[in-house]
């Protein structure tokens, strides 16, 4: 199976910056990989996830994703490839606040054919996903605002895997937890990724929760931009 | 107690305009009258509104600015009714003013008469006059026609009288 | 966009208030601009239609304004009357095909008592030359026979409950409590389909029945020791001497210019004739100020209604900035959050224009009483002519109003929804 995802010659810089911030030379995860980045804060952690999402465009260099090579693609078919391909848990939860719970969860189904597709039934899908994440069903018709911070990280994780995306991107998703839950939380997204067979890409600066994780990358270790910077 | 209070306050307000036969510089009048096929147009004008003066010529220019006046009023294309109505004139009548000394006014008249041959069509009459005679501002006009009557306003801008 | 439109509900729903009290403010705008605008139709239509078939209104020389309030709009009252042989004597004219005198003065319990002759049932005119048409009864007769007879316009007889064959008795002048002529009531005849004119409000008796009244009165008030019981007035002669007014019809409606300069120049008396389509468009065109003023203010009440909207989507756009770019975010397109706003902007412009109609016929109802003492006839219903163009663009503006902020939220950056911000 051909790799979740494969960088090659990256280069960003932020307009009117003399220097890049991110200069990858090569970076790959394998399909179902579930890979730990981590970096301090202002290391190009958040641009690196916004150009894998297509939000970015590098000035140079390619960017596959299952094969597809982001950068060729129009502004459409990007948004179109993120939605069908990526699910993305965030630090803040970007849940509709006036949405219920499972409504938000089936939010990507409504957007992407293939993602509704490959849910099956979408409204079991998205129960069965909230099940999993030990959210009792009297807490889906809640609007999200309503749940407790862990309630509406669960739901923006299973948001995230509805319809078996193949890619999933976690941005600081435990950073608004406390500690007994960041490890329940990830160890979750795990389990969850494992089941749907999905690649992980788990970013975060606390190097602690990396312990389940199949590879553990620092950035500055595949960013030559940090490694000068830093020298 | 019940009474149109509304039409008593608003025609109060309205007074001046039913004044009759007013004489105001720069203000003209024109009854429009269709008769089965014939539509008669007479026109009443402060001799000022044509010529700029209400008094006998004193020297040529004046006597000119008289004979102009006269020539604009004759002028078969004075009044244009609407083209559908294939109206035809049939007569024009002008009446100068004749300086007899009585009163400081003066008016100046015309009357043009049409025959139409399809007057349901009849629905304007538009008239060059604002174009040779720029001191008139405005024609009080009066029409009749089988759809009763009506009042309208002509202006330079808005020279069009309508059914 | 099934599924766009009903988040795109689910989201307006969670900002009902807001969007709540934008749309109130929205229907009290519309409601006001098809209020000033239907009663400035209404008003026109009342005014205009009044009279017509009639060519010329004859009255003694005052105001033609005077002239027409009394005539047509049964409203002020005479200084003059002319004489009857002036009348007589006009209607010589070979121009001339019929006339008919009005004699006013008057009432019974505030409506004005109109004595005619038949022929003004037959002559009368109104709206689009409709004649008048009787509701139950007939005309009063003619001369001696009908003297006590009356007709009564729709209005007298709907809100004093009046039926063919009831007796009522004038009042001299006016006043509702003036001087009364009880020894002298009138038989109901005729009772007149509704026109929406001054007829419905007027009591029509024949100029005989006004002389008989008036027999043993002198100057405004009973003879002291006078009094001649209403079965012995055919003994004396009830031809009027004077009368207020007249309409006249014309044979050929073309000759009216001259006949009018005719009236005008009558030597017999001081006359005026006045010219009662002319003079109503006249009066029209003075009030046309009055009437684009009041277009104006509540054209501004809604533009005022439709920025408060404006203002509202955008103030809420950058509370919606997260939302938008979550749903960007996930797979909406651009012109999905384009349609969400845009859509939105224009329902709740559409519910408020909605609401602006209910509001309207709601207060049109109840306001059709006040609006009839001022002599307009308010009609209810559904709007009409112009009143659809208005809503129409208001219903633009609310849409136009949308496309800012859909424009705004199509142009924002994705990058809002996929990166925290802290």
């Amino acid at each position: 199976m051909a790799a979740a995802i494969t960088i090659t010659d990256l280069r960003y810089r932020w307009r009117g910056q003399p220097a890049p911030c991110l200069d990858i030379p090569h970076f790959a995860i394998a399909a179902g990989e579930r890979v730990f980045l981590h970096g301090p804060s202002g290391s190009g952690k958040s641009t690196l996830l916004g150009v894998l999402g297509g939000v970015v465009l590098p000035e140079q260099g390619r960017i596959e994703l299952l094969g597809q090579n982001l950068v060729a693609l129009s502004a459409r078919a990007r948004d179109a490839f993120r939605a069908d391909h990526i699910g993305f848990v965030f630090q803040q939860f970007n849940l509709l606040p006036w949405l219920s719970a499972r409504d938000n969860v089936l939010l990507p189904t409504t957007f992407s054919t293939r993602r509704r597709q490959r849910s099956g039934n979408p409204q079991a899908a998205a129960e069965r996903l909230l099940t999993h994440l030990d959210l009792a069903p009297p807490l889906w018709r809640q609007p999200a605002a309503e749940l407790s911070v862990g309630q509406q990280q669960r739901v923006a994780a299973a948001r995230a895997l509805i319809g078996r995306p193949e890619i999933l991107i976690a941005d600081e998703p435990t950073s608004a937890l406390d500690a007994p839950r960041q490890q329940a939380f990830i160890d979750l997204l795990l389990a969850e990724a494992a089941a749907a067979g999905a690649a992980l890409l788990f970013v975060s600066h606390d190097v602690r929760l990396a312990a389940h994780f199949d590879r553990i990358v620092a950035l500055a270790d595949i960013n030559r931009a940090a490694a000068e910077a830093g020298a | 107690m019940k009474r149109p209070l509304l039409f008593a306050f608003l025609l109060s307000a309205a007074t001046a305009t039913l004044a009759q036969h007013r004489h105001v510089h720069g203000e003209g009048r024109l009854d429009a009258a269709l008769d089965q096929d014939t539509l008669t147009l007479n026109l009443e004008l402060p001799l000022d509104a044509a010529v700029g003066f209400e008094r006998a010529p004193k020297n040529d220019k004046e006597r000119a600015a008289l004979a102009a006046a006269e020539k604009i009023l004759n002028d078969p294309a004075l009044f244009r009714p609407a083209a559908a109505a294939q109206c035809a004139l049939q007569s024009v009548q002008v009446g100068m003013p004749t300086f007899d000394g009585s009163g400081g006014h003066a008016d100046i008249e015309a009357a043009h008469t049409f025959r139409c041959t399809v007057p349901a069509a009849l629905n304007s009459v538009e008239t060059t006059l604002f174009q040779s005679m720029k001191r008139l501002y405005r024609l009080d006009a009066r029409r009749v026609g089988p759809g009763g009557q009506g009042a309208q306003r002509l202006t330079p801008n808005k020279p069009v009288l309508r059914w | 966009m099934k599924a766009v439109l009903s988040l795109a509900l689910k989201s307006a729903w969670a900002r009902r208030l807001t969007l709540g009290i934008v749309l109130v403010a929205i229907a009290i705008a519309s409601a006001l601009l098809l209020a000033v605008e239907r009663v400035r139709h209404d008003a026109r239509q009342s005014f205009t239609q009044s009279v017509s078939g009639v060519d010329l209104v004859v009255g003694a020389r005052s105001s033609g304004v005077q002239l027409m309030l009394y005539a047509v709009f049964r409203s002020g009252s005479a200084t003059h009357n002319l004489r009857m042989d002036s009348f007589d004597a006009i209607v010589t004219n070979p121009a001339i095909d019929w006339a008919v005198p009005l004699i006013l003065g008057d009432s019974h319990r505030g409506h004005p008592v109109l004595g005619t002759t038949p022929a003004y049932f037959e002559r009368f005119r109104y709206a689009d030359a409709r004649p008048l048409a009787f509701a139950t009864g007939r005309p009063f007769a003619g001369g001696i026979a009908g003297v006590f007879e009356a007709v009564l316009g729709s209005e007298v007889a709907r809100t004093l409950g009046y039926r063919s064959g009831d007796r009522i008795t004038l009042t001299h002048g006016m006043a509702a409590a003036g001087p009364g002529h009880e020894d002298k009531p009138f038989a109901i005849v005729g009772i007149l389909a509704p026109t929406g004119t001054p007829v419905d409000r007027t009591v029509h008796v024949s100029p005989e029945a006004i002389t008989a009244l008036h027999l043993d009165w002198a100057g405004g008030a009973p003879l002291p020791g006078l009094a001649i019981p209403a079965e012995q007035v055919r003994k004396f002669e009830l031809a009027p001497q004077e009368i207020t007014a007249a309409l006249i019809g014309l044979k050929n409606r073309a000759d009216v210019f001259r006949v009018q300069r005719q009236i005008n120049a009558y030597r017999g008396e001081a006359l005026m004739a006045v010219m009662p389509g002319v003079a109503l468009d006249e009066l029209w065109q003075t009030l046309a100020a009055i009437e684009s003023t009041l277009f104006v203010l509540s054209a501004l009440v809604v533009a005022v209604g439709l920025a408060g909207l404006a203002a509202t989507l955008l103030a809420a756009l950058d509370q919606r900035r997260r939302e938008l770019a979550i749903l960007r975010s996930l797979g909406a397109s651009p012109g999905d959050l384009f349609f969400m706003l845009a859509g939105e902007a224009l329902l709740v412009t559409a519910l408020g224009v909605i609401l602006g109609i209910v509001l309207l016929a709601g207060a049109s109802v109840l306001a059709a009483p006040l609006a009839r003492e001022f002599g307009i006839h308010l009609s209810p219903g559904l709007p009409g002519g112009n009143e659809w163009t208005i809503l129409a663009s208001i219903l633009a503006t609310g849409l136009a109003a949308g496309l800012i902020p859909g424009w705004r939220a199509w142009r924002m950056a994705l990058a809002d929804g996929l990166t925290p911000r802290n």
